[in-house]
This record gives C-alpha cells, structure tokens and sequence, in this order.
C-alpha cells in the first residue's frame, strides 16, 4: 500500500496522496496549460512564442496587446473558472447519489437556469439586469425546491434525483409556454444563451470569481475525505464517525454554489459537469476526486472553447454547442458500458 | 393461451360489481366532460344551442360552425389522445414495472422535438402532417434507445436506471435541438409552436392529421388489448411469469411496439404532452386496484377526462387566448410525481 502513496509531512501536517491521482493532476495541468498557450496564441491573429513574450511584456503594438490582454486572457481565465466549478459540481452531485448521470445538467438545475434567463428577459424586461443573475436565482431556487420537496427525514439521493428530474419538466415546460408569447427576436436571445458560451466574458468581474472558485475547490478538498467515507455506504460512514446529514448538506451547498458560479460565467454549458468526474475516475480507478474532476473540468471546457473559437474562424461558435458534439456520444457510451457494472 | 382464461379470476381481484359502477360513473364523468368541452370556451354556449348544433339544426348559425368545426373536433381529438396516452403510460408503468415511467419521462417528446426541428430545418417542413411523421420516427428511436440502455446489463430493469437513461437522452436530444435552433432562427418560430402540444386545431388540421394516424393507433390499441393479460401475471414477478407459461420476450416485445405506436401518434397528432400517462395508471390503480384489465377498462376514460379537463381549465384560465393542454397537464402530472417519489416504498434504497 505505501508503494502506492506519496507521504507528504511537514511540520506538524502529514499527508497521503494517491500516486496515480497525482500523476493524473500533473498530467492534466500540462494539458491546461498547453491548451491555454495555444489559445492565447491561436485564433484570429496567430502570435508566435517570442511575440506573445513581448506582447505580455508590454512591448507590441496596441492592436495585439489590446487582443491579447482584453479579450483572450480573461476568456481563458473564466473558461477556467468556470471548467473548474462545473467539474466540482458535477462530481459532487455525482458521489453523492452513487450515480454517474446525476450531475446537474440532468436534475434540473439547467431548467432553473432557463426559467430565470426566461424570466429576466421576457418579464422584466429591465435591460440592465444581466441575464446571467436570472440564471443564478433560478439555478439556486430551483436547487432548494428540490432538496426541500425531496426532503424526508433528511434526503435521500434517489428520491433527490427523482424530484429534480420532475421539477424540472414542470418548469421546462413553463419555459415553453412563456416563450410562445415572446417576439422572436427574443426568443432567439434566450436559445442562444442556454446552450451557454464564453464569448461575453469580459464583462465577468474575474476577480470576485477567481476569489469564489479557489474558495469552493479548497471547501471540496475538504470535503473530499468525507465524501470517500460516505462513498462507503452512509450506514458504515456514520458509524466510523462521520457527522452524514451535516455533510450532506455541507456538499449540497458546495455542489449547487459551485454550478450557480459556473452558469454565471458562460451559462449552462451541458456535459462538463457530466463528464469530467467519469472520465476522472476511469483513468485513477477510484473516486471520488473532486479536485482532479475539477481540473478536468477546466481543462474540457477550455479545450471546448479552444476548438469553439478557431474552428470556424473568424465565427466563434458558442462553447455548448463543441460540448454537446462530444459529449453526447460520452454519456451513450457511459450508459451502455459503464452502467452495465453498477447495480443502480 | 392466457389471454383467452377466465377474465373475472385476475390478479388483485374482488368482486366485479363496485368496479362496474366505477366504470359507469368515469363514464358518465367522460359525457359531462365532453358536453363541458363543447360548452366552455371564449365564447360560451347555452346547453340548446350546443345541442341544436349537434343534431343539425340551424347549420348557418355561429353556434353551429363553433360548436361543429372547432370544439366538437378538439374534444374528439382529446378523446384519442387521452385514450392513447393513458394506455401507452399504462403499459409503459407495467412492462417497466416502474410507477414513474411515462413516454414522455422516456425520452419520446425529445425524441420527437429532435426530429422535428431536423425537419424543419434541413427539409423546410412546415405542415403539420409531415411533423406528424417525422415526430414518430424521433419517438421511436428514442423510446428503443431507451429501452435497449434499460434492459441491457442487469437482469431486471431497474426503475431509476430507466428513468435516468430518459433524462440522459432527454439531455442528448434537447442539446442537438437547441443546436439547431441556434443555427437557424427562423426554424424557432415553427418549432415553439409545436412543442407545447395542444389541442386546438387551425381549420380542421388536427381532425384531418388524426384520421391518417388512426390506423397506427388502432394497430396499438390492439396489441395492447392482445397483451393484456400476459402482463397482468407479470405483476407477480418475472420468475412466476415464466412459470405460468407467458413468454416474456414476446410480451415485451409487443408492448414496446404498442406503446410506440400510441405515443408517438399521441404525439406526431397534438404534440409533445407529457405527464398524462404517467398520472391515469395510478389513478386508474386508486380506483381498480391491480386487475390490468379493469385498470385498462379504467384508462380508456379517465385519460380522455384528465386531457379534455386540462385543456378545458386551460382555455377557462385566461381572458384572452388559452394555456394549452401540454403546459397544464404538466401542471396535474408532476404532483403525481413527485408524490410516487415522496411516498413509494419500493423506491427508498
């Protein structure tokens, strides 16, 4: 067993580490960083490496500071955050059910997110609220109809899944309804932003999000140890001293805060949060890894948005629709293989 | 053959007579549901004129044209579609054996959607009856996907594994449509009209789009009857099933298609309207009891009287225009839901 691990001490901290888990962490963060110096790099104007050098720098001329500085480096930041939180989320929600296909894409917390988009956009009609804060209240709202409808004696993960997946047809289908009365224009706004995409980003306040992930990956790092105990069965995790119902809603928190800062930045992005905690978990053998499908997280989106931008350039194509053409075959092939080992 | 034995000795079974005067009151509802269905609407009729116009007389007048070319083909377009979508959610509930199954839970609206937005979009379909079709070849891919995800592994279909996998290519289909809407704008204008399903017919549309899918329904309702009393004795488990001479790949078999055919013709003729066949089975069951047949019996009017009930509350609701029936019966079908969830026994793992 100790062959397997990396002890890290120091001081009065002592620290197990799974090797291929760090490894895969190493791995990834390359990937990441490859990706995101192709991104600065590629796209409507090509830089080399001596000229991105100077341009960031401050030696270039205004026009390639201005593309680079302005627009690319805080899309791929955002892009980053925004990796990082679906992934967080998706594993969360994912080791806390036992269940592959519960991330937050599926129990409908993207329903949440089109009713408040909707809502903002065709009922209040108030230009200065962005739609973004629309999709929050409705992500967050939704997230707490479902934990309170479901609740019994504490939640149950089925009967959590169950209950999202109701809630959010009934308020799909108040989408639909209320989008028969739009004008078109309109209706074409809200299409456009629920299949989710990094090209607003600039307006982020990249800051205040970069401050709210890192806090949220660093509570899931915490979390990530419980989680493995309650991954165990919640009976045995009880018994070995785990405080469950306070977790459990300690990582509900987590999961739903996280989602709700991915879907502010680039809106409701589907199949991140799905796929980073499987693929995560197929590679290391074991979950659950927050962290790591966090990164994952990262590193898929901001591959989506790479790929988004430079496909058709110069078309930037909104980063959901890269995500759906990969995904989807992902979850097929999740289901018919991956599904088959589990007794659900 | 099962199907031929003794109707009155079926599983759960007590005496026939209460559910004889169940019968004849869901009729009787079914009747009052429909003069209701004539009556109500943006412009209300006296019971006179209603039935004046029924029996011919006066032809010219308003009455008349409202009652005989608008509400009396919406109501019979309810009554087929109530009667297809309870059934198909009836057989659905039972070959699944999972109380929170429902075509449209299992992906057939997306399925459909998907394939209608293709349509519209690469061919330029814009009539109703094309959508029809192109709304069947999406519901069944989607619903034998489905099917094939759920049955595949274990050996007993589990209920959550079917309905994730529902969600899952909910989740697929409804990405590859808002994809497409996004490509093309101008397919968004036919497209949200259709996916909120309705009753409400321009000129005699959903009458007409009826008559051709009838046989597609009336092949379902068929087999359905046909496969009745073999998944009556599945109720009791697989393993007594098998023992008792039904085969269970023939059974199965044949009530995929049956639903197929109901809920996709449910669909291609008002729409994507979800949440119907999953709440008439359990009613159905409140009222019957197990019995498969009586609960069928029961289906045949209570999915008329939910459906013509709902798009009568939506066209009583408001002032001006109406909410359609998909968007209310969500409204009556996800309580239902969420309350199998809350308090079924067999769910709580």
């Amino acid at each position: 067993m100790t062959q397997s691990y990396f002890h890290f001490k120091f001081m009065h901290i002592s620290m197990l580490f799974y090797r291929r888990s760090v490894y895969f962490g190493l791995i990834v963060t390359v990937c990441i960083l490859f990706v995101v110096w192709s991104s600065l790099s590629m796209g409507v104007r090509n830089f080399g490496v001596v000229d991105l050098w100077n341009i960031m720098n401050g030696n270039g001329d205004s026009t390639d500071q201005f593309m680079l500085v302005e627009l690319r480096v805080p899309r791929i930041v955002a892009g980053l955050l925004a990796g990082m939180a679906f992934g967080i989320s998706g594993e969360t929600f994912q080791s806390l059910t036992h269940n592959d296909l519960a991330s937050p894409d599926m129990i409908g917390l993207n329903a949440g997110a089109a009713l408040g988009v909707v809502a903002v956009l065709l009922l209040i009609e108030n230009p200065f609220i962005p739609l973004a804060v629309g999709a929050v209240l409705g992500v967050v709202v939704t997230a707490l109809v479902i934990t309170l409808v479901s609740w019994r004696n504490g939640i149950n993960q089925t009967r959590f899944v169950l209950t999202g997946i109701g809630v959010g047809a009934l308020l799909f289908a108040i989408v639909q309804y209320v989008l028969l009365s739009a004008n078109v224009m309109q209706v074409a706004q809200a299409y456009r932003w629920l299949i989710g995409s990094l090209n607003a980003t600039t307006a982020c306040n990249i800051s205040a999000l970069t401050f709210l992930v890192v806090s949220i990956s660093l509570l899931a790092f915490r979390t990530q140890p419980v989680l493995a105990l309650m991954d165990m069965g919640e009976g045995v995790a009880q018994n070995l001293g785990v405080h469950v119902s306070f977790w459990r809603v300690l990582v509900i928190g987590i999961a739903i805060s996280a989602t709700a800062t991915a879907v502010y930045i680039c809106g409701p992005v589907a199949f991140v949060a799905f796929a980073s905690g499987p693929i995560t978990r197929l590679v290391i053998g074991r979950g659950p890894a927050v962290f790591l499908s966090g990164l994952m997280g990262a590193f898929l989106l901001i591959s989506a948005d790479f790929v988004a931008r430079t496909l058709f350039s110069p078309i930037q194509l909104p980063v959901g629709l890269i995500t759906v053409f990969v995904g989807a075959p992902f979850l097929i092939f999740l289901i018919t293989f991956q599904l088959k080992k589990q007794i659900l | 053959m099962i199907f031929f034995k003794d109707h009155s000795q079926s599983v759960g079974d007590g005496h026939w007579w209460p559910r004889i005067i169940i019968i004849s009151v869901l009729a009787i509802g079914l009747g009052m549901m429909i003069f209701a269905g004539l009556v109500f609407g943006a412009r209300e009729l006296t019971l006179s004129e209603v039935w004046n116009a029924l029996r011919g007389h006066e032809s010219e007048s308003i009455a008349s044209i409202t009652v005989n070319s608008l509400r009396l083909p919406r109501v019979l377009v309810g009554i087929v579609v109530g009667i297809a979508l309870a059934v198909a959610g009836l057989l659905i509930q039972n070959i699944t054996n999972n109380g929170l199954a429902d075509p449209g839970i299992l992906g057939i609206n997306a399925g459909a959607s998907t394939a209608v937005v293709i349509g519209i979009w690469a061919f330029g379909f814009s009539s109703s009856f094309d959508l029809g079709w192109l709304s069947i070849i999406g519901a069944s891919v989607a619903i034998i996907i489905v099917m094939l995800i759920g049955f595949s592994g274990a050996r007993h279909a589990s209920p959550i594994k079917l309905i994730l996998a529902g969600a899952a290519m909910t989740a697929i289909f409804s990405s590859i449509t808002s994809s497409i809407l996004f490509l093309a704008d101008e397919t968004i204008n036919v497209f949200r009209h259709w996916i909120v399903g309705s009753l409400s017919s321009g000129g005699n549309t959903r009458l007409l789009q009826l008559t051709g899918f009838l046989p597609l329904l009336l092949i379902g309702m068929f087999i359905s009857i046909f496969v009745l009393r073999g998944l009556d004795v599945l109720q009791l488990g697989e393993d007594t099933a098998l023992a008792l001479g039904v085969s269970l790949q023939q059974i199965r078999f044949l009530g995929i298609v049956a639903i197929v055919l109901l809920a996709a013709s449910a669909t291609a003729i008002a729409g994507p309207i979800g949440f119907l066949g999953l709440a008439t089975p359990h009613v159905a069951r409140a009222l019957m009891g197990a019995s498969m047949i009586w609960r069928f019996a029961a289906c045949l009017f209570l999915g008329p009287i939910l459906l013509l009930g709902a798009d009568i509350i939506g066209r009583l609701l408001l002032q001006s225009g109406e909410i359609q029936v998909g968007v209310v019966i969500v409204f009556i079908g996800v309580p239902v839901f969420l309350s199998v969830v809350r308090y079924s026994k067999e769910l709580i793992i």
